[in-house]
């Protein structure tokens, strides 16, 4: 059954159709929240609210256009507010922190490939904490999940321009960071000895 | 800067060992140019977090996840907005008009105003101390009462339809007053 049939019948009161919805999109809105928020927990409650916002809205949307824009800008934005509230409370410092998520995501990958998976995902999750949250939706929509930028600056709400700075200062952060705490995935790159980090 | 020169310091920019100016100009240079933006990203270190995507998570991770968003739909569902046409635009004048009630309410009865009553409707100061042996009023426009004594303010009116038996109306606002 295709999307626009399923939408209409929740748009009808069908929660029956209102779950395969769900359970067609949770994945995408999951990760995208995660990546932004940064929480296992924070993410899977920003999906729980996108996914109420989207019944609340059902009426208003257009059954015959594609729904992941909407989800994914309802995401985007939420995820964006959850990181800005979670920051007043998080220290910035601290050891890696276990990643549930990564880890169960290991369970459907390759061995290797989860393992890799799993530690680079740690490293993002620790060093991207410095990142605004600006910096760092805009890192996350188009160096994970592909978008150019123009597509990012439509869902943020900003100018292109405004975008690839924030990709540019997110990129020098966590370069930075990598170079000075990893420096075995950076690629080649060593870190200059006079520019320490404070 | 020009792309020769920008490219040629690629490696010591990737590498933070150039002066924040320098990086800035650099900046400035990858902003406007696609070619060396795309050069400068095919190196950056930062590219590791290219490969995160979104890899799938097993059942039991979702456990509890649909039956709390029913429960938040359920408790929710109650006001269904998008269900019953015509409600929101039905909610939203009579809170309009409720809005309008309160704002004129609230400039005739402010204290210390008298309201845009013409001298000549109000009642004038009243040495009364009870509703009970208020004057009447005169139909169709309310009249005010103050008693110099207590501070309280009284308005009275009467409604009902001409040729009946009209009602009386009487409103007295004391801060004092404990209900």
């Amino acid at each position: 059954m295709d999307e626009a049939l399923w939408i209409r019948r929740a748009r009808e009161g069908d929660l029956d159709a209102f779950e395969a919805i769900v359970r067609g999109k949770r994945e995408r809105v999951f990760w995208t929240a995660y990546r932004i928020v940064g929480a296992e927990e924070a993410a899977k409650d920003v999906a729980q609210t996108v996914f109420v916002r989207l019944w609340q809205n059902l009426g208003r949307i257009d059954p015959d256009r594609p729904l992941d824009p909407w989800l994914h800008r309802t995401t985007v934005n939420l995820a964006i507010d959850a990181f800005r509230r979670s920051r007043r409370f998080l220290p910035l410092t601290g050891d890696l922190e276990d990643r549930p998520a990564a880890a169960r995501s290991a369970a459907a990958d390759p061995p290797d490939a989860a393992l890799a998976r799993a530690e680079v995902q740690s490293i993002f999750d620790r060093l991207a904490r410095h990142l605004t949250a600006a910096q760092r939706a805009a890192f996350v929509l188009v160096e994970i999940e592909g978008y150019r930028a123009d597509e990012a600056a439509r869902t943020l709400g900003v100018r292109p321009s405004t975008v690839r700075n924030h990709l540019l200062n997110a990129r020098r952060l966590l370069r930075r960071r990598l170079l000075q705490l990893y420096p075995e995935y950076a690629g080649g790159f060593r870190r200059r000895p006079e520019r320490e980090e404070p | 800067m020009n792309c020769t020169t920008a490219r040629g310091l690629r490696d010591p920019y990737l590498g933070g060992g150039l002066a924040p100016a320098l990086e800035r100009r650099i900046d400035r240079h990858l902003v406007r140019c696609p070619d060396c933006w795309s050069r400068f990203e095919a190196a950056d270190p930062s590219l590791l977090f290219r490969g995160l995507g979104a890899p799938p998570l097993p059942d039991s991770f979702w456990a509890g996840f649909w039956p709390r968003v029913r429960a938040a739909i359920q408790a929710d569902r109650g006001a269904l907005p998008f269900r019953i046409p015509g409600l929101r635009p039905a909610a939203l004048l009579a809170a309009g008009v409720l809005l309008a009630a309160l704002i004129v309410g609230g400039w005739f009865l402010w204290p210390g105003r008298t309201g845009p009553l013409p001298e000549a409707a109000r009642g004038g100061p009243s040495p009364l101390s009870g509703p009970g042996s208020l004057r009447p009023a005169a139909r169709g426009l309310p009249t005010i009462d103050s008693p110099p004594a207590t501070g309280a303010r009284i308005y009275r009116f009467e409604v009902g339809a001409e040729g009946e038996l009209p009602t009386e109306v009487i409103l007295i606002f004391d801060e004092r007053i404990d209900l």
